[in-house]
C-alpha cells in the first residue's frame, strides 16, 4: 500500500524531539536531563527482560541514504550484527548492505577472514 | 539534484532506486510508493495502486489549476497572511561598535555613528510593550555591533522592561543577547543569569575556520578567549546558551565537522545556522551544497545529544504538517520581530538596517499600523515559482532578498537551496528527524 507521510505537528523549537514521537520509538515528555533518564530506563529494562550486554555496539546515523544503522558484536557467535532502518524497504536494504560491506572492509583491513555462508 | 518529473500534471514525482515519492506542491501531501507499486502505477488504470492513491487523495482528475493561484487560495483557506499583525519583538541595536571585524557581517560596524541613547531605548521599549498590552510574551534581543560594549544600556533596558511588563500586563519578557563571546565580565555574566537569558554566541567553527573571517579588531584571533567565556556561560545555572553559526566559504564542506566541534568541544548543545543573506547582491554559497551540508550537520548534532536548527527545517515542517512554511522573519502568530535602531528608528526587517522601505519612526508606526505591510512577502512573485516543487516551502524571495538582489527574480542558488531541501525532506520520513 502506498504510505502517506506521517503527520507531525507543533515543531516547537525546544521540543522538537518530543514532537517526533509519532515517528519512531518511545519519547520522554521533556528534554531536560534526558541522557540520565535514558540510563535509568535502560537499567529498569534490564530488570524486566532477558538481555545480553553488547559492549561497543554503535548506532550510525547517515544521510546517504537517510537512516539509522545499529552495528553490534554478536554475543554468542563469531559475527557482527547489522540492523538498518532507512524508512523504506529499499533504503533500509541499502543501508544494511552498505554497513555489511563496511564491516567486511574493516575485517579485510584487520586481516580477519570472512566465513563463507551456506548457499 | 535532478528536477522531478510530473505525474498527471499536478504531482511531482521523486524517484530513487525504483521507489518513488509523490508530492502535491500546494497541499503538501506526500506519499511513498515502493518499487512494486511504481510498476503497478505504470499499468493500465485502475490498478490497485491507482485505487490506493485515490484513497489518499492522489487522483489524475480535477481541473488544471495555476499552482501559484492555488497556493494563494490555500493560504487564504488556512488563514495564513503575509502581513504582520504587530511587532512582538525587538532586536535592539545598541551600538555599531564591535571588538571584532568579521568580514561577512551584515552590519556596518565601527562607523563612528552614535550609540543608542537611554531615551531612545526607553521610547522603543515603551512602543513594544504598548503594542503588546495583555499579551503572553514579548521578546527583547540585545544586538550590535557587540552589545555587551553597552552593558549599561542592557541593564537599564532590562529593568525598564520589567516595569513596562507590569504596566502593560505582558506576562513574560524573553531576553536574548547575540554576542561574539570575546568579552564577558563577571558583572555581565551575573546579569545574564539573573534574567535567565538566552545567549547566542556567534562562532563559525574550530579556530582554523573561525579565524578565517572572525578576528579581533587588531587582527588577532579570539578563539581562546571565546572558548573560556563559552565555558563560563555553559557552567552558569539558568542560562540557555547556543551557537549562531554562519555558513561561509571557510566552513562549507565542513559543516558537520564544525557542528561536532561545537557540541563536543565547546559544549554547546543548541546550534542555529544563519540563513545566507545576499548582502553582495547574490548568494555566496552553493544552495544545493548548503542544503546537503545542513542535513548532515543536523544529524551530526542529533547524534551527539545536540540540536541544530536552520531554514532546512522549513521543508520538514511543511511536509510533516501539510502547511506552507514560506513567511520569513514572522512568528507563527503573525507577529514580527523588528529592529530598533539608534535615532528612534525601526527597521521592519531585523537583518537589514539600511533599506529605506523598511525604516520608520516609532510615531509613524503608531499612526499607521498598515506600514507593517511593507515587509510582507509577495508570495510566488514570478511565473517560474509556479513550476517549482518548493513553491509552498520557499514562496519566492522575501522583501529583503528582493531589495538585496534588486528585483523579484530569486537568486538561482536560493532556488537550488529550497528545491534541494525539499528533495531531502521528501525522502526522510525516518524517526531520526
Amino acid at each position: 500500500m502506498p504510505q502517506a507521510r506521517r503527520e507531525k505537528k507543533d515543531h516547537l523549537i525546544y521540543a522538537d524531539v518530543v514532537d517526533s514521537k509519532s515517528k519512531a520509538g518511545v519519547w520522554m515528555g521533556e528534554r531536560a536531563s534526558f541522557q540520565e533518564k535514558q540510563n535509568r530506563i535502560i537499567e529498569a529494562l534490564k530488570e524486566q527482560t532477558d538481555w545480553v550486554e553488547l559492549k561497543n555496539a554503535i548506532m550510525v546515523i547517515g544521510t546517504e541514504p537517510a537512516g539509522i544503522t545499529v552495528i553490534a558484536p554478536n554475543p554468542t557467535l563469531p559475527g557482527v550484527i547489522v540492523l538498518a532502518d532507512g524508512g523504506s524497504p529499499v533504503t533500509s536494504a541499502k543501508l544494511q548492505a552498505a554497513a555489511e560491506e563496511r564491516v567486511r572492509a574493516v575485517m579485510g583491513e584487520l586481516g580477519i577472514a570472512e566465513e563463507e555462508t551456506a548457499a | 539534484m535532478a528536477v522531478p518529473r510530473m505525474l498527471w500534471g499536478k504531482y511531482f514525482r521523486y524517484e530513487r532506486a525504483g521507489e518513488a515519492v509523490l508530492l502535491d506542491p500546494v497541499g503538501l501531501d506526500s506519499v511513498f510508493i515502493d518499487s512494486g507499486e511504481v510498476r503497478d502505477l505504470a499499468g493500465v488504470p485502475p490498478t490497485a495502486t491507482h485505487e490506493a492513491l485515490a484513497g489518499l487523495g492522489f487522483t489524475p482528475g480535477g481541473p488544471a489549476a495555476d499552482r501559484r493561484e492555488a497556493l494563494h487560495d490555500r493560504l487564504r483557506h488556512l488563514g495564513l497572511d503575509a502581513v504582520p499583525r504587530r511587532i512582538s519583538g525587538l532586536r535592539v541595536v545598541l551600538t555599531d561598535r564591535c571588538n571584532m571585524a568579521c568580514t561577512y557581517c551584515f552590519v556596518d560596524t565601527n562607523t563612528g555613528k552614535p550609540d543608542m541613547t537611554e531615551d531612545e531605548l526607553s521610547d522603543g521599549l515603551e512602543f513594544l510593550f504598548e503594542q503588546n498590552a495583555g499579551q503572553e510574551e514579548v521578546s527583547v534581543q540585545w544586538f550590535g555591533g557587540e552589545p555587551t560594549i553597552r552593558f549599561d544600556l542592557m541593564r537599564y533596558g532590562d529593568r525598564l522592561a520589567d516595569t513596562l511588563a507590569d504596566r502593560y500586563g505582558v506576562a513574560r519578557v524573553r531576553r536574548t543577547v547575540v554576542t561574539n563571546g570575546a568579552r564577558l565580565t563577571d558583572e555581565v555574566l551575573d546579569h545574564l543569569v539573573a534574567y535567565e537569558y538566552g545567549v547566542g554566541i556567534s562562532v563559525d567553527g574550530p579556530p582554523g575556520i573561525n579565524s578565517a573571517n572572525r578576528l579581533l579588531l587588531g587582527g588577532r584571533p579570539a578563539d581562546d578567549r571565546i572558548r573560556r567565556n563559552v565555558a563560563r556561560l555553559v557552567e552558569a545555572e539558568g542560562l540557555h546558551v547556543g551557537c549562531n553559526l554562519t555558513p561561509t566559504a571557510a566552513n562549507i564542506g565542513r559543516l558537520a565537522e564544525t557542528v561536532r566541534w561545537i557540541v563536543d568541544d565547546l559544549g554547546l548543545k543548541f546550534v542555529y545556522v544563519n540563513t545566507p543573506i545576499p548582502t553582495a547582491g547574490r548568494w555566496q554559497v552553493k544552495g544545493a551544497d548548503l542544503a546537503k551540508e545542513l542535513y548532515e550537520a543536523r544529524l551530526a548534532a542529533l547524534g551527539r545529544g545536540g540540536m541544530l536548527f536552520s531554514v532546512l527545517d522549513r521543508a520538514f515542517q511543511a511536509l510533516d504538517t501539510r502547511r506552507p512554511m514560506l513567511f520569513d522573519h514572522m512568528q507563527g502568530d503573525r507577529s514580527l520581530n523588528a529592529a530598533l535602531l539608534p535615532g528612534n528608528r525601526v527597521s521592519l526587517c531585523d537583518i537589514n538596517f539600511t533599506e529605506p522601505s523598511f525604516l520608520h519612526t516609532l510615531d509613524e508606526l503608531r499612526a499607521d499600523p498598515g506600514l507593517l505591510a511593507g515587509v510582507a512577502k509577495e508570495v510566488a512573485p514570478v511565473p517560474e515559482c509556479g513550476d517549482c516543487p518548493a513553491l509552498a516551502v520557499c514562496g519566492g524571495p522575501s522583501r529583503n532578498e528582493q531589495a538585496l538582489v534588486g528585483g523579484d527574480t530569486p537568486d538561482p542558488e536560493m532556488c537550488a537551496f529550497y528545491t534541494s531541501t525539499l528533495e531531502i525532506a521528501v525522502w526522510d520520513d525516518t524517526g531520526v528527524q
